[in-house]
C-alpha cells in the first residue's frame, strides 16, 4: 500500500527532472566517455610510465571519496524520496548531510592535490598525472557546481517544509520537476567518479 | 523515517558501497609488483566491470531512470555498454604488446 501513497510518480514513466538536464547530463557523460577513451588509449602505448606515476597515488583517498559521494547520493535520493512523500519532513536534514559528504570528498581531493604539489609533482611531471589533474580537476568543478545546487535544493525543501505543501498543484509539480534536475546532476557528479576511481587509482 | 530507509535505493546504496570496498581490497598492491603476477589482468578488467555495474545501478536507482521512458533506458543503457566495452578493448589492447614482450 505504501507504494501507491508514496507517490504518483512512481506508479507511471516519468522522467526524474526536466528534459534540458538529461541533455546536459547525456552530453557531459558523452564527454567524459571520450576522456576514459583517450586515456586508457594512451595509458597502453606507454604502460610503464603510467604504472610508475600511478604508484604513487594513494588509493585510499580515492576510494574514500567514493565512499563520500556515494554517501552523499544516497541522502540526496532520501531527501528526493521524502519530498514526494511528504510524510517525514526530513528533506532538508538529508540535504544538510549530502553537503557534509560533498564537503568531505572536497577536503580529502585538496589533501591529496596538496600532498602531490609539495612532492613536486604536478600536470607536467608525466602523461598520466596530465590525465589525472586534467579529470580530476574537472571533476572537482562538477563538484563545487554541485555544491552549489545542493544549497539551492536544501534551501527549495527548507521553505517546503515551512509552507506544510500549501501550494498549487501546478507549482509543487513545477518544483518537484526542478528537485529531481538538481538530484540527477549530483548522482551524475558521483557517477563519473564511479569510472575515473578504478581508471586512476586501480587499474594495473 | 523508516519507511524511506527500507526503500531499494538504500539497498541499492549499501550494494554500491560494498562493491566500493571489494574494488579498494582488490585494487591494493603496488602496481610493479603486481605486473609481476600476470593475474593482474583479469582483476583490472574486473575493476572495470564492477565499475560500470555500480554506474547502472546509480543510474537505475539514484537517477531514477529504471522508472523513465524507453528512450532514455535504452540510451543510458547505450552509454554504459559502449563506453564500458571500449575501455575493456582499449585496455587489453594496450596490454597485447606487453604480452608478446613476456612470450619472447
Amino acid at each position: 500500500m505504501s507504494t501507491h501513497s508514496a507517490g504518483l510518480v512512481s506508479a507511471k514513466t516519468h522522467v526524474p527532472g526536466e528534459v534540458g538536464i538529461w541533455v546536459f547530463i547525456l552530453g557531459d557523460m558523452a564527454i567524459f566517455g571520450l576522456f576514459f577513451f583517450v586515456f586508457v588509449y594512451y595509458r597502453g602505448l606507454n604502460i610503464d610510465v603510467y604504472l610508475q606515476s600511478q604508484a604513487t597515488l594513494n588509493q585510499n583517498y580515492g576510494a574514500l571519496n567514493t565512499l563520500f559521494l556515494l554517501a552523499s547520493s544516497w541522502f540526496v535520493a532520501m531527501a528526493v524520496e521524502d519530498m514526494r512523500s511528504k510524510v517525514t519532513r526530513l528533506a532538508p536534514r538529508f540535504f544538510v548531510l549530502a553537503m557534509l559528504c560533498g564537503l568531505g570528498f572536497a577536503v580529502v581531493k585538496i589533501i591529496e592535490y596538496r600532498e602531490k604539489i609539495t612532492a613536486g609533482i604536478t600536470l607536467t611531471s608525466s602523461d598520466f598525472y596530465m590525465y589525472y589533474y586534467i579529470f580530476t580537476g574537472l571533476h572537482f568543478l562538477h563538484v563545487l557546481i554541485g555544491m552549489g545546487v545542493l544549497v539551492f535544493l536544501w534551501l527549495k525543501a527548507k521553505s517546503a517544509v515551512q509552507r506544510k505543501g500549501e501550494l498549487p498543484i501546478a507549482d509543487k509539480a513545477k518544483e518537484m520537476m526542478l528537485i529531481e534536475s538538481g538530484a540527477s546532476y549530483w548522482h551524475m557528479v558521483d557517477l563519473l567518479w564511479i569510472v575515473l576511481f578504478p581508471l586512476l587509482y586501480l587499474m594495473k | 523515517m523508516m519507511h524511506l530507509l527500507l526503500k531499494p535505493v538504500s539497498a541499492a546504496w549499501l550494494l554500491l558501497m560494498l562493491a566500493t570496498c571489494l574494488s579498494w581490497w582488490l585494487g591494493q598492491g603496488d602496481g610493479l609488483n603486481a605486473i609481476q603476477t600476470g593475474d593482474y589482468r583479469l582483476i583490472s578488467s574486473g575493476l572495470i566491470l564492477i565499475a560500470f555495474i555500480k554506474v547502472r545501478i546509480v543510474i537505475r536507482y539514484f537517477m531514477e531512470v529504471r522508472q523513465a521512458p524507453l528512450a532514455l533506458k535504452l540510451v543510458c543503457d547505450g552509454w554504459v555498454a559502449l563506453v564500458c566495452g571500449v575501455i575493456l578493448y582499449l585496455y587489453w589492447l594496450g596490454l597485447s604488446p606487453v604480452v608478446v614482450i613476456n612470450g619472447i
